[in-house]
């Protein structure tokens, strides 16, 4: 908690420092400014690495921009370029489908020498088409409940000419979204089928929760032949808003977190895999399915995601799964670096988009016994909206197409349309981690600085794992600290290898090693990535000879916070539970206080509306009044309320965000002083009710759902006045 | 050329704010255009969504309610003579005709969209049950399921105007559209008919199916107690067959019993 107000602090004086060398005219040498930097980071770092426990991320996040900068494509104000689907034409335009049906073809996206790109009305009219694939002069798009080829036949750049290649039953949901279709090389298209939502919270289809399949294959991959036949490829799925290749041309998909989905990831796709969300299973029986899992086979009794693996057969692990609000809250599309170097050291690596939290993450793929996984970092920020689709330039940047419509982003904008360019500039960066059969390999895109990759205090390795259950999304369980008996460091400085005491099987590792500096004294852009162990590769241990550093056993107790899902805690509400005294109120107060003798002076309720909002904008009580508020949860996102003190929301959101894998934990409510009162987190369907008696100084008092991506549209204000 | 009308927002006022997208004009107009023109889709608290086709056609994919049942593989054409069709695609039956204003998208395009109905405006807005229009056997014969309609696309002439295709057992049926500024009380229809002598032998076209048909003067028909009337165009080699069954009348034109055998025209009044 001190860390942070001292990180604060630092970063405003840096900030200061920058400023007055700015406005001083003062040419910042560009090793001074890193040296600055240092300083203030090692100041940083002292305090957030020096306790034990501490998951809180730290990264250079506005260093980002010295080796990937956004460059934003200009849309005429007449235009709503809500980005559904992106693809650069062979003449190097760029296509775009929106979701309100249109085909735009831009001219210039790049807006070379500053000038105005041109946007040009190629169709109109189509059905939500939430993806874009082109060849040999023809568009592919999945519209609601066809695939279809658009085309120009007299080439006034006007499309005439619409074929309906297949067509699937709907039921009408509105999040009966299909992603894609992706061309693969083997000239089938490949779409996912979102499952349609059920409304009113994880119970409302009693057995599947707030998702459901309403019409066949709903929650499925499919395959759809040239000539127009529809192969059912794969079930499980939930909301599947990324769909592609990698760099080798294998079918990967991303999903979100929900129900049945602990945490969003990236995984590779296989005919037969079933990923787990039980409602697409409903179409199990029909002809030409692909999974026979029947949903007895499903158990109810919430195991750790890693308990599934071959429990039932065809159950796929998800490659890399993404901890939620950690890295990405609602994961979409993604592309392979496939450009050889030309957009920085990651070739191979996948760049996956985030719609809630405007960000691209990038995942570092292996495999290990025949199974793709892997690790995932973060990769870059602050994109204008919530990032739906990413699309190679033939100039090796990424279009970024984005629209927040529905489920609102931290970005600033409701839709856009970006680029991300690689300036030539190196970062330094934990390029790869790779599982070894006792630990873990670190591949950095620059030397190491061997003293510091040598220190095992300079690392923080966790591993943990998520519920498979119907409720939303999960808590984090099972959470390990690892410790590291040996590190060897690579002839080239580059990698380095370390041992640890056990590795489990099916965990997530997170793997932070802030401390490591690069030969030239560079700290890491992001100090931390996430590696999905479900497999562990056979192969020869690190032999531990004189070469390799060892740390032998201290007496450490061993820190295990063993929670298992089923001993979870229910929150029922004791009503009649006489705990406290007005003036002994906890700050998440879920009994009535012993002494309101006539109950509360004022109960307030406030509800959720799509789009991150509160229901209830503001509301007015007098100081010093006792009150009853409760969170009604009718979302489909989990929630929670946090009364701040006046002018200090944005802080406390920010702050919460930077909690880590601890931020389930702590009901993503950081400590700070800033926060007068709170609800846990409330998943949908459910309230909770928080007594507090109001302050005594009058003012505007915000609460802020501090839930990770939630904070800067989802707020309202206490007006505590007399 | 083609002059692009698209899409207008309104408020709740009717204070019209129109934008035209003008392809094949010079750079410099659009741009125009595009500073003078404010956000087409504004989403403040209460404003509607309204498609308005201007001078031209304008083809929307929707989900349309009828009856109660929401239809969800529909299309609204909205033509800037202000007579407007929609079609469900899935059987290839025009289930809405109507005048005036055009479309209303806003539960389609309003946060998430969860409604997600196109609600066809103007005034007189006809509606018919989607049936399958190409029949094998008599509308009695409920022992033999009629093959289903597959729908195969469609193509827009240089107005955007757009001729449907689908197939329904092997035969293939191209189906346009349209009404013009002269009559706007009428929707003209030509169906073309591809088959063979196999599939082609029993196939019927069904121009109507409801609770009352009367003929009134040869080739024409009034439905419903002239809720509508058909007028046939195409020459017959015999009157079309008015065939009773449990749920009400269906009027019949055998492929075979068209004069020119692969077309049929008519019109609907309403």
């Amino acid at each position: 908690m001190v860390s942070v107000e001292v990180m604060n602090l630092v970063m405003q004086i840096k900030q200061y420092i920058m400023k007055k060398m700015i406005s001083s005219g003062v040419m910042i040498e560009h090793n001074l400014k890193t040296l600055v930097c240092i300083i203030m980071y090692l100041c940083c770092s002292v305090f957030v690495y020096g306790q034990d426990n501490n998951h809180m991320h730290h990264d250079l996040g506005d260093e980002e921009v010295k080796y990937y900068r956004i460059a934003t494509v200009a849309i005429p104000d007449s235009i709503k370029l809500e980005v559904g689907g992106l693809a650069e034409l062979p003449d190097k335009r760029l296509a775009v489908s929106t979701r309100m049906g249109e085909i735009w073809i831009i001219e210039n996206a790049a807006m070379e020498n500053n000038s105005e790109p041109i946007f040009k009305l190629f169709a109109s009219g189509l059905h939500t088409p939430l993806g874009l694939s082109y060849r040999d002069n023809a568009f592919y798009v999945a519209q609601r409940g066809e695939l279809t080829k658009i085309t120009d036949t007299n080439g006034d750049d006007i499309a005439d000419n619409f074929e309906t290649i297949t067509t699937w039953p709907l039921s009408g949901n509105y999040c009966e979204y299909n992603h894609g279709p992706i061309l693969n090389p083997d000239g089938n298209f490949y779409i996912n089928f979102n499952l349609g939502d059920n409304g009113g919270g994880a119970n409302s289809e009693p057995f599947y929760g707030e998702m459901g399949s309403h019409a066949a294959w709903r929650g499925w991959m499919v395959q759809v032949t040239p000539d127009g036949k529809l192969n059912p490829y794969a079930a499980g799925l939930r909301s599947p808003a990324g769909i592609g290749l990698n760099s080798t041309g294998d079918v990967f998909y991303t999903e979100n977190q929900g129900g049945w989905v602990g945490t969003g990831y990236l995984s590779h796709v296989e005919k037969g895999d079933f990923f787990g969300h039980p409602s697409s299973l409903k179409s199990a029986n029909l002809s030409g399915s692909t999974v026979k899992i029947d949903t007895s086979s499903i158990p109810r009794d919430k195991p750790l995601l890693h308990e599934m693996a071959g429990k039932i057969p065809g159950f796929k692990m998800p490659s890399v799964r993404f901890p939620h609000g950690v890295l990405g809250t609602s994961l979409s599309g993604f592309v392979p670096d496939t450009t050889n170097g030309k957009f920085g050291p990651f070739t191979d690596q996948l760049f996956v988009g985030d719609a809630g939290q405007a960000n691209i993450m990038r995942v570092f793929l292996e495999k290990v016994n025949g199974e793709y996984q892997g690790a995932v970092f973060p990769f870059k920020k602050g994109f204008e909206s919530g990032i739906l689709r990413l699309n190679w330039a033939s100039d090796n940047s990424i279009y970024v197409g984005m629209s927040d419509r529905g489920w609102n982003s931290s970005g600033p904008k409701r839709y856009g349309l970006q680029r991300l360019v690689w300036t030539g500039e190196m970062p330094f960066e934990i390029k790869t981690i790779k599982a070894q059969p006792d630990g873990f390999e670190l591949e950095f895109t620059m030397p190491i600085n061997e003293k510091t990759a040598i220190d095992p205090s300079n690392y923080l390795v966790t591993s943990f794992d998520y519920a498979y259950q119907q409720e939303y999304g999960s808590d984090i369980y099972e959470k390990k600290e690892g410790r590291i008996i040996a590190i060897k460091v690579s002839n080239n400085s580059k990698k380095v290898r370390f041992v640890l005491d056990e590795l489990r099987n099916g965990f997530i590792y997170e793997i932070q090693c802030g401390g490591i500096r690069s030969a030239k004294g560079n700290l890491l852009l992001h100090d931390y990535g996430f590696y999905s162990l479900n497999n562990v590769p056979t192969g020869n241990s690190l032999t531990l000879d004189d070469s390799v550093i060892q740390f032998p056993e201290k007496d450490v107790e061993e820190k295990l916070v063993y929670k298992a899902p089923v001993k979870q805690v229910v929150q029922k509400t004791k009503k009649q539970k006489v705990s406290s005294q007005s003036d002994n109120l906890k700050m998440n107060q879920n009994s009535p206080p012993a002494d309101w003798d006539n109950g509360p002076d004022i109960t307030i309720t406030i509800g959720v509306k799509p789009g991150l909002k509160y229901d209830l904008e503001s509301f007015n009580i007098k100081p010093n009044d006792r009150v009853k508020l409760e969170l009604v949860n009718t979302d489909d996102m989990q929630h929670n309320l946090v009364v701040t003190l006046p002018g200090s929301a944005d802080m406390v959101g920010k702050t919460a965000l930077s909690l880590g894998i601890d931020g389930t934990e702590k009901n993503w409510v950081p400590d700070l002083k800033e926060i007068l009162f709170h609800t846990k987190i409330v998943p949908p369907g459910s309230t909770e009710v928080i007594y507090f008696v109001a302050p005594s100084t009058e003012g505007d008092y915000e609460y802020v759902c501090t839930y990770p991506g939630h904070y800067l549209s989802m707020r309202g204000k206490m007006k505590v006045y007399k | 050329m083609t002059v692009t009308a698209y899409f207008v927002r309104a408020y709740l006022n009717k204070n019209w704010r129109c934008f035209s997208l003008l392809t094949k004009i010079p750079l410099l107009a659009f741009c125009f255009v595009c500073l003078i023109s404010n956000p087409i889709w504004a989403q403040e608290e209460g404003n509607q969504i309204i498609l308005v086709p201007q001078n031209r056609t304008i083809v929307q994919r929707c989900f349309l309610k009828l009856d109660g049942v929401k239809k969800t593989f529909c299309v609204a054409v909205g033509e800037p003579n202000k007579v407007h069709y929609a079609v469900d695609l899935s059987t290839g039956t025009i289930v809405k005709i109507w005048k005036g204003d055009f479309l209303e998208a806003t539960t389609m395009w309003t946060g998430r969209g969860q409604e997600q109905l196109a609600e066809p405006l103007g005034n007189n807005i006809l509606t018919v049950q989607s049936y399958s229009p190409v029949i094998f056997n008599d509308l009695n014969n409920t022992t033999v399921e009629n093959p289903p309609s597959l729908f195969k696309g469609y193509k827009l002439d240089d107005d955007g105007s757009p001729t449907f295709k689908y197939l329904i057992d092997g035969i293939e049926v191209v189906d346009r559209i349209w009404s013009t500024e002269e009559d706007t009380q009428k929707l003209n229809r030509n169906v073309k008919f591809s088959y063979n002598s196999t599939n082609g032998k029993n196939a019927k076209f069904l121009l109507a199916q409801e609770s009352s048909i009367k003929r009134i003067k040869k080739n024409v028909y009034s439905i419903n107690d002239k809720n509508y009337i058909i007028t046939i165009k195409s020459k017959l080699k015999s009157e079309p067959e008015i065939q009773i069954t449990a749920s009400g009348l269906g009027l019949i034109i055998p492929l075979a019993g068209l004069k020119d055998g692969h077309e049929l025209e008519y019109s609907i009044t309403w």
